[in-house]
């Protein structure tokens, strides 16, 4: 480098520049990019009815019963994601007159570590939903016929039913989005306001029940910026809907029950079985889990999309021991999350059991209240379970 | 630099692979570049809305071929550069932009002859004088400058990106350079420019 050179970098080091990254253009265009990246898996699949890469990572046999574990998961994550999830308040007529809906759902839970999960929704009439996470699991329900298909990408998919959870008098995949409909027309309270991505927002506040929903509009426009939910009988268990956009053009297509071209399915249709959907089924599959890993710990957590990720990773990374995993039963595996899945929000269910060994003197992994009952039933690392008052619960 | 020096992010074991068919590792790909080329957009173009286009564009025209993209992670991040470079210099053409990032820049001195005295309205004015000057150069030219003075990329690698040999870049950034000299004196202490 000469003088000139030197002298040049030595003044364009002090120039100011407006170049700091906006994570909301940064977020935006990351979700661009998943859809297109999603569009194209879709399209390879399509085409490549039989792709090598698929019958080699199949070859081997702990993977494949992982993944399979994976399509249970992923099937249930449009269960989980769509209990009392979606209500804005200002926008109600814009929500009773949509044809579609879709938008970018963030989940903080309290399981494990709170982790935040971050998933696409799309929905449209009369009762079609497509759930995309960000590592492309798909999961998409006929509200009307109760039939559903969940996709790891590139790896299988399966079907089920979800008609039994319909019939059980459980919250249906569809029962908050038309809760949302029936939102008041005038919130309860105007909030102040708050910058969100860059934009002036104000709050209204609707309070249902044990819901409390946060509308927040831009404070100029009046456009619908962010939804929040939070739940009364569950502290941490916060819902964020951004990105929200009516009436965008979804293709049919989308949320089309054929099986996608070139991938394999993952065992038989999956059926929810209600008398096996108990605490027993669920430590029974807490057990496998935990001896079915090299670490000998419990699942990372018991719901939401990332258990799928997680199962696949192990399953990647030759943590799964294939002795336990010949034995998987997917209907059990299904049943046991549907119980976690079907629990009403004032169970105030926990899980703790992330990185925690089995048989782990004195450590509470999971905790929840049954209906009706004052008391807490709590179960442990040794799988034991005991019943205790909200008091004696651990902190 | 190497790959894992990059935006400050771990090595990945062939990402590239990867990020081809896990959204979760092409997610991380994403974002380990995705400062670098807004920066070098807002760098070019002085104006935080028309960069954040341009990445965009960018980035979905990446996404077009980036099934067939046979590269590692460096040839990626040089993809990327050789995409923005492009669209910017496309953009600078097709608009007034030049224009009317030139009066943008220079509002300052022209609605104000007075001398500056304070030390900040100093560098207001070097900043605009060497803003300015970079937009006389040519689009290729200004994308050369930008590259090896801001983005800190060595000539071998802005060759890669304009697809040429490392000797014509140092040919072009001299030239480059020579001509800047001619709108901005910079003084022995590097500190006071006039155009």
């Amino acid at each position: 480098m000469n003088n000139d050179e030197r002298r040049l970098e030595e003044l364009m080091s002090k120039m100011a520049f407006d170049d700091k990254t906006d994570h909301s253009h940064r977020d935006k265009l990351q979700q661009q990019l998943l859809a297109a990246f999603a569009r194209q898996q879709w399209q390879q699949e399509r085409q490549s009815r039989q792709n090598g890469v698929w019958r080699t990572i199949m070859q081997n046999k702990t993977f494949k019963l992982a993944a399979a574990a994976a399509i249970v998961i992923t099937g249930l994550v449009s269960i989980q994601l769509f209990s009392g999830t979606d209500a804005y308040a200002k926008v109600v007529e814009e929500i009773k007159n949509a044809r579609t809906l879709v938008y970018t759902l963030i989940t903080q839970s309290n399981q494990g570590n709170g982790e935040t999960i971050k998933t696409d929704m799309a929905y449209k009439d009369p009762g079609y939903l497509r759930t995309t996470t960000i590592d492309g699991y798909v999961a998409i329900v006929n509200g009307i016929t109760g039939k559903m298909m969940s996709i790891v990408p590139g790896v299988g998919y399966t079907l089920g039913d979800l008609k039994d959870i319909r019939n059980s008098g459980a919250q249906s995949p569809f029962a908050s989005l038309e809760a949302m409909k029936k939102l008041p027309d005038k919130a309860d309270e105007k909030l102040g306001e708050k910058e969100i991505d860059g934009v002036n927002c104000e709050g209204y506040k609707v309070t249902q029940g044990d819901l409390t929903t946060i509308v927040w509009l831009d404070a100029k426009t009046g456009e619908l910026v962010e939804v929040e939910h939070k739940f009364a009988s569950a502290p941490g268990m916060n819902r964020i809907m951004k990105n929200i956009k009516f009436d965008v053009d979804l293709d049919d297509s989308l949320f089309s029950l054929e099986p996608p071209a070139g991938l394999q399915p993952m065992g038989a249709e999956l059926k929810g079985d209600s008398a096996a959907q108990n605490e027993q089924t669920f430590v029974d599959w807490l057990r496998f889990w935990a001896t079915g890993n090299v670490d000998d710990t419990f699942p990372p957590m018991v719901a939401g999309a990332e258990i799928a990720k997680a199962t696949m990773d192990m399953a990647k990374q030759g943590k799964m021991r294939p002795e336990v995993w010949n034995k998987v039963d997917q209907g059990q595996m299904f049943n046991a999350l549907l119980f976690v899945a079907k629990l009403p929000q004032d169970s105030n269910w926990r899980y703790a059991g992330n990185g925690i060994k089995i048989n782990t003197p004195g450590t509470a992994i999971f905790w929840y209240r049954p209906a009706g009952s004052q008391m807490y039933r709590v179960i442990y690392a040794d799988l034991t379970v005991k019943e205790m008052t909200e008091d004696k619960l651990p902190k | 630099m190497n790959v894992s020096e990059l935006s400050g992010f771990p090595f990945e074991a062939d990402p590239m692979t990867q990020a081809k068919s896990d959204p979760g590792a092409f997610t991380r790909l994403y974002l380990r570049h995705y400062d670098a080329i807004f920066r070098y957009c807002a760098h070019r173009l002085f104006e935080r809305t028309t960069a954040e286009d341009i990445t965009s564009e960018v980035f979905l025209k990446m996404m077009e071929n980036f099934q067939t993209f046979d590269g590692n992670e460096m040839q990626f991040r040089n993809w990327l550069y050789r995409i923005a470079t492009n669209a910017i210099n496309e953009h600078i053409r097709k608009t007034t932009r030049r224009s009317a990032i030139l009066t943008w820049v220079w509002r300052g001195k022209t609605q104000d002859d007075t001398p500056d005295t304070s030390a900040a309205d100093e560098s207001q004015h070097n900043q605009a004088v060497i803003k300015k000057a970079l937009f006389l150069l040519k689009p290729e030219e200004q994308a050369i400058v930008t590259m090896r003075f801001f983005e800190n990329l060595k000539t071998e690698e802005i060759a890669e990106v304009v697809g040429t040999t490392a000797s014509t870049v140092r040919s072009q950034l001299s030239r480059a350079i020579e001509k800047l000299r001619k709108h901005i004196s910079v003084q022995p202490d590097g500190q006071e420019v006039t155009l």
